[in-house]
């Protein structure tokens, strides 16, 4: 098996200002599955098509935003090799035990980025009881509902120090730059970064505060189901912000929208396969509108100044 | 029968009037100012998550939702500066935009 290292990006806690109303846009409108809930009252879900214990977990606080992103990667002595690598990195680094604040995952090491996000890394989680069928499977065991969501795909984050963020990423972690804007001053404006086949597991734009989430998004079979989920969007006035409509970055489909907290959602379908021999895909910033939004070919006012 | 008031926004001097829409008391006065084409604020999640749309209220009585503390301290909340999507009008109002 060639895809190590780091296999995807698995887990992503936010906060959600009223937790009945969260509940009803990502289960019943996204289509998401509650796994469990926790003694502290956060709601773990997954989607039909994910094995893993929960992907999700929303926390009810005063503010929106992301509490930490998590990848999975191959194997415990791989954790062990990226905690020992993160310390030589100069990155301060935490070991969260296993079964603690996170129900079926192992032990986790939380590293913290230099963007001022808490990234979590772990190799084991309990399959889930609603993972895909794996004896004569079934496309899914039942019809999936909402949006239907296959899986969590990637996050967008917005943060300081993308230069530090993207050494450690790709140097230690071993992460593929796929795509990224590059500003006139030579820097980069924002990267896609790949650890697998996906054009992005996880993409990181260089911006003046620490910590934000630009959004959080969900897997979906095709451009047709982006039509569907458009129509529930409008059907129960879920806010959008841009779409339907297409990256030229990555080339997926795509919608963005918020939740009831304000958090940006995206569906995504499509998008390019990523092999770690193919070149980095470069766009001056001055198409930066191209880039991201490919039939408007603008960015809209939304997009540089809307985070959670 | 659902009332509807209007809403009159001031620039951040309070100089200048820039307009007027209508709004339903079941409305967020920024949706409604969405629906009437008009461009005052700010739009951003409409959701009291992002803090784009923060305005201050000058008079008129309203009700409101949960609003991200991030953007809106419990001071500024009690002094009338709320995010314009998580307000809905009880009586004609007057807002102002921010500097």
């Amino acid at each position: 098996m060639a895809l190590n290292g780091v296999l995807r990006t698995a887990l992503v806690q936010i906060r959600v200002l009223d937790m009945d109303k969260a509940l009803t846009h990502y289960i019943d409108r996204i289509g998401l599955k509650e796994v469990c809930r926790t003694s502290d009252g956060r709601v773990c879900l997954k989607a039909y098509d994910e094995f893993d214990h929960h992907s999700l977990v929303l926390r009810k606080a005063d503010t929106a935003g992301m509490d930490f992103i998590g990848m999975k990667v191959l194997d415990e002595e791989t954790l062990s090799n990226f905690e020992k690598a993160t310390k030589e990195f100069g990155l301060e680094c935490e070991s969260i035990p296993a079964n603690s604040d996170q129900p079926g995952f192992g032990r986790r090491i939380r590293v913290s980025l230099p963007s001022g996000h808490k990234l979590d890394l772990f190799a084991t989680v309990e399959k889930s009881e609603h993972g895909p069928m794996v004896h004569n499977p079934e496309i899914w065991e039942a019809e999936p509902t909402g949006m239907a969501p296959t899986c969590f795909d990637h996050a967008l984050l917005y943060g300081t120090n993308l230069k530090e963020t993207t050494k450690y990423m790709t140097e230690v972690l071993g992460m593929k730059i796929a795509e990224k804007i590059v500003k006139e001053d030579g820097d980069n404006l924002c990267v896609w970064l790949t650890a697998s086949t996906r054009p992005h597991d996880l993409a990181i734009l260089d911006y003046p505060e620490p910590g934000k989430l630009h959004h959080i998004s969900f897997h979906l079979q095709d451009w047709s189901a982006i039509g569907h989920a458009a129509d529930i969007m409008a059907r129960y006035n879920i806010s959008i912000d841009v779409g339907p409509t297409r990256h030229g970055i990555t080339r997926g489909q795509t919608i963005y929208f918020f939740d009831p907290s304000g958090n940006r959602d995206e569906i995504y379908a499509g998008g390019y396969e990523y092999f770690p021999d193919h070149p980095t895909r470069t766009w001056d910033a001055t198409e930066t509108g191209k880039g991201i939004f490919y039939y408007e070919r603008k960015l809209n006012e939304a997009f540089l100044d809307v985070v959670s | 029968m659902i009332n509807k008031y209007e809403i009159t926004v001031l620039n951040s001097d309070e100089l200048l009037i820039l307009g007027t829409f209508m709004c339903l008391e079941d409305q967020n006065i920024l949706v409604a100012m969405e629906k009437a084409t008009k461009k005052f604020i700010k739009v951003g999640c409409r959701q009291g998550g992002c803090g784009i749309c923060k305005i201050k209220v000058i008079n008129g009585q309203y009700t409101k939702r949960e609003m991200s503390r991030a953007h809106i301290s419990k001071e500024d909340e009690e002094n009338g500066i709320v995010l314009s999507c998580c307000i809905m009008p009880k009586s004609p109002m007057k807002i102002r935009l921010l500097k």
